[in-house]
Order: structure tokens, then sequence, then C-alpha cells
């Protein structure tokens, strides 16, 4: 990769994405030897890859208390790395380009199709990017693992919500309506009045109407990883996710319970991770480093032992 | 007669299950296990440095489907954790496939841990509560089911979840017969609810 670099002849071809990508290419595959001796560990100041995964459903587990938990199915469908990009001058963040879900290549447009052979995967579905710390970079071509995530961590799952049409204020914002009854004609549902009179003489914008409702990105924050499976490349999260069936959602480490919060924990003195978690695999996990760990691990039960 | 279809080949522990005495005299029982059950990853050949208090699933062989089972990557989840789980010891008596099933309108006896501590805690001690399987409720991995019985004039009905661990035996006292999965017209009809509890001798109750 270097002399490619140095080339005159070629440096007409380069742009300046693809002169990035390679020196950063050449740069972590350079580099893997040597960081092998000294391989990067988790720190509260590192921020890790996330995964793309598919919703396939909700299901119960029992705890060893015998309490239920209602769990998200989520499964890690091919999630490879497809690129990763040094920051923009305006932030300090790299970005690592995830691919998740094979998909036929007939139906992959041409340029899509040269940016997976690039990076030496099979086309993909779903293309998203996750914003990480320099110290977190992971190859490009590697196939991550469920066990990226650790059971007891806490993580956020965004997903596309559940379109729901067009919709009235009551369902859309949680107004009130008017009266059932005592001589409301016709309005039992609608939002009222819309503002003052002549002064301001106008609705404000942004005033809360009916309107298309669902349909967009929705995070939702803390969830705790109940288990883990690397046999079938699934992650149980207690509690909903957004959207529906075979949705993609993003799962990556919780913003607030676990990166800030082991950020101030740390600063602190304290053990940084949630409790139970001792360490996250770091600078992610793939497929390769799971054949070393259990199939099937659980975290374990949250409240006090029965 | 419509002619049942058997079972799929990887549901064939239900059908292994106890035959059925037809007199209402007998009683079956069914014990299960109390928990379910987990080890901890530290006793696994495999470390996982990670999370050391994290516990492995302790999942038999027989819950798991064969590949070639028709099921879909959550079929196959359901299947492993029912059959895997504190259900399973039930799973002859409330399947929807298992040939023994009790139906409702079914007498039974259950005798489970009730909770006694905050949190949960369930005691040593062990309470019954017999009455008239009115409805098996069957959703994937979590199957439940209510008895109603009349105490001191008053209704009640009470639900057990078989995946919780916390049902120590079930006796069915009387077997029922009857062209309906849910019985919860018998709330109004204090009548029937005595006629399919009847019959039944006062040392087994």
């Amino acid at each position: 990769m270097a002399p490619l670099l140095a080339s005159s002849l070629l440096s007409s071809f380069l742009t300046p994405v693809l002169r990035r990508t390679l020196a950063t290419a050449a740069a972590s595959s350079s580099a893997s030897p040597a960081a092998a001796a000294a391989a990067p560990s988790w720190t509260p100041q590192s921020r890790r890859t996330g995964l793309i995964a598919r919703k396939q459903g909700m299901t119960n587990i029992w705890d060893e208390n015998g309490v239920k938990v209602p769990v998200t199915v989520l499964q890690i469908q091919n999630c490879q790395v497809t690129a990763v990009k040094p920051p923009p001058s305006t932030s300090p963040w790299w970005a690592v380009q995830l691919g998740a879900t094979d998909r036929k290549a007939k139906r992959v447009s041409a340029p899509m199709l040269g940016h997976f052979r690039a990076a030496g995967v099979e086309p993909k579905r779903k293309v998203v990017e996750f914003k990480v710390s320099a110290d977190a970079l992971v190859p490009v071509g590697t196939t991550l693992s469920a066990a990226h995530f650790v059971p007891g961590q806490f993580v956020d799952a965004i997903g596309t919500s559940v379109g729901k049409g067009y919709q009235g204020v009551m369902k859309r914002w949680n107004f009130r309506g008017l009266k059932a009854s005592h001589g409301v004609s016709i309005s039992h549902r609608s939002a009222g009045s819309t503002g003052g009179h002549q002064d301001p003489g106008r609705v404000f914008p942004g005033k809360k109407m009916a309107g298309r409702m669902g349909g967009e990105r929705v995070t939702v924050q803390n969830l705790p990883v109940i288990r883990i499976d690397t046999a079938s490349n699934v992650i149980f999260v207690k509690g909903a996710v957004p959207g529906s069936d075979d949705g993609f959602v993003l799962l990556r480490d919780a913003k607030k319970k676990l990166v800030t919060h082991s950020a101030n924990r740390a600063r602190r003195g304290e053990k940084a991770l949630p409790r139970g978690v001792e360490d996250l695999p770091f600078p992610a996990a793939t497929v390769e480093m799971a054949k070393d760990w259990p199939e099937v691990i659980q975290a374990p039960a949250q409240g006090k032992p029965v | 007669m419509a002619t049942a279809r058997s079972a799929p080949s990887f549901l064939a522990p239900l059908r292994q299950a106890v035959a059925a005495p037809k007199a209402s005299t007998s009683a079956e029982v069914v014990a299960g296990k109390r928990w379910a059950s987990y080890k901890p990853v530290s006793a696994s050949p495999k470390p996982y440095p990670f999370a050391p208090t994290a516990l492995i699933p302790d999942v038999p062989a027989s819950a798991i489907p064969p590949a070639s089972a028709p099921l879909n990557l959550l079929g196959r989840i359901n299947h492993t954790l029912l059959h895997g789980n504190a259900s399973s010891q039930f799973l002859p008596l409330f399947a929807r496939r298992s040939r023994t099933r009790v139906p409702a309108s079914s007498v039974l006896a259950v005798t489970y841990y009730p909770v006694t501590g905050a949190g949960g805690a369930r005691g040593p001690n062990t309470s019954t509560f017999s009455g008239v399987l009115i409805g098996v409720r069957r959703r994937g991995a979590d199957v439940s089911f209510t008895l109603r019985n009349v105490l001191m004039k008053t209704g009640i009905e009470q639900t057990f979840s078989l995946g919780s661990g916390a049902i120590k035996e079930i006796k069915v006292l009387k077997r029922g017969e009857v062209k309906r999965a849910k019985l919860f017209w018998v709330r109004d009809d204090p009548k029937a609810l005595q006629k399919m509890a009847s019959g039944i001798a006062k040392g087994q109750r």
C-alpha cells in the first residue's frame, strides 16, 4: 500500500477520500504485527463501534431467580466492516462503516458493488457508519460477532419506528381532546385552539397538529443486554426496540449508562463499567474471537438474589 | 371423524408421555424442578474474561430442535426456551400437540411455592390451589394456565406460569371433556362450574 501512495503516476487518480482510506488501511495492516504485541484495550474515554442487527421478534427468558424478563431477539447477519474514515477537520471522531445482511449482486448498483469489492466483502443491504475514537478502529473486511456486547452492559437501540400513517393530535401528540358530550359538536378529538387572536395573529411554526406519525428514526436508550448466542449470532436485550420484525436496528454502547457513566466513575476513581461487566471486547469482537468464548452467555439477574 | 395429525418428529418427547387413565379416581402427579437452571461461566472449559459472574443456561440436548425442523430463528429460540426451562416438566399436560394434554374443564391441584419476601422471593413452604382449568395460554416460550374455584362463596381464579419454576407439582384430579379451549363463560354460570368440579373423592382435594 505504501509504494502505491508514493507513486506520482497514480496520485492523480487518488481522490482525497480514497487517499485517506488507503492510508488508514495501510496503517492498520502494517500495524497489526506490532499491535498484536500491545493490543488496545477499552478505556473510559474510548468509543467502540456499534453493530447492525435485525429485529427477529420478542420472547421471554426466566432468570435464575424465576423472574420473567421480556427480551427482544436481534440477529447479526454477516455484519462486516466496509470502510474506515478519518475524522473531518470539524470533529475528533473516526468513522467505522459497517455493512449488514448479504444481498444478491444483481440487485446492487454498480457503484456500491465496486465499494464492496474494494472492501473484500459480499454486497450488503444496509450500510451505516459509527463514530469511534482513534483507538477503536477495526480493519476493513472484519466480520463482527454478537459477542461484541457483554451480557450485563447497556446498549442504545436505534430503529425506524412502525409507521402509523396520518394520525390525529390525540394519538400523535397526546392531546386531551374535548368532552364526549355536554354540547360539544363534532370536535371531540380535535386540537381546539391553535393560538391567540390579533396578537400574534398567526400560528407558530412547529405547532403540534395532525399529520404523518411513525416511520422515523427512534432511539431507545439504556437497554440491558441479557443474553448472547454466538452460534446463531443473536443478542437478547431487555425490553422493546423500535420497528417491526425484520427491521434493521443499530446497536451501540449506551451513551448515558455506559459511556458517560463510565467516564464519570473513572474520574472519581471507582470501577468504571456497570455491575458484573469487567471489560469490553476492544476494538470489536470478531467471529474468530468468539470461538474462544462460550457459545451462550447470560447476564446474572438484575435484582437481589432470591 | 377427522384423523389427528401426528406431532412433528422434533416434538417426540411429548409423544412418550404417560398414558392418561380414564377413571377419575386415580390422579396423575407431575413433579417440577425448582428454578431455571444455569451454570456459572467460570465452570465452563472456555473462559469468558469480560463478565466473570455471567451464567450459561443449562439446556438439555433434547430441548434443541434438529437443524431440519421447519422453524425460523424465533421458532427455534422459543422451542429451546420452552423445552429447556422449568416449563418442560409440565409440557405433556399443556402443550398443544401433546397426546396427554388436559382439556379445559379438568380439575387440577397445583402445589407451588408462594411469594413470601420482597423482590419476589419464594419461600421453602408450599401452598396448594385446586380448581377447574378454564384456559391455557400458549405464547411461544410463555405457557400459563388459570384455575377457577369457589372458596367461601367467593369465586377465585389463580394463574400459574410454567416457566417461573414456582410450581412444584400438578395433580390431575379429573379429566374434563368440553368443546372449548377457554371457559370464561363459567364466571357467569356457577352451576356449570360446580358440575365440572363434582365427583372428586374428598381425600384427593
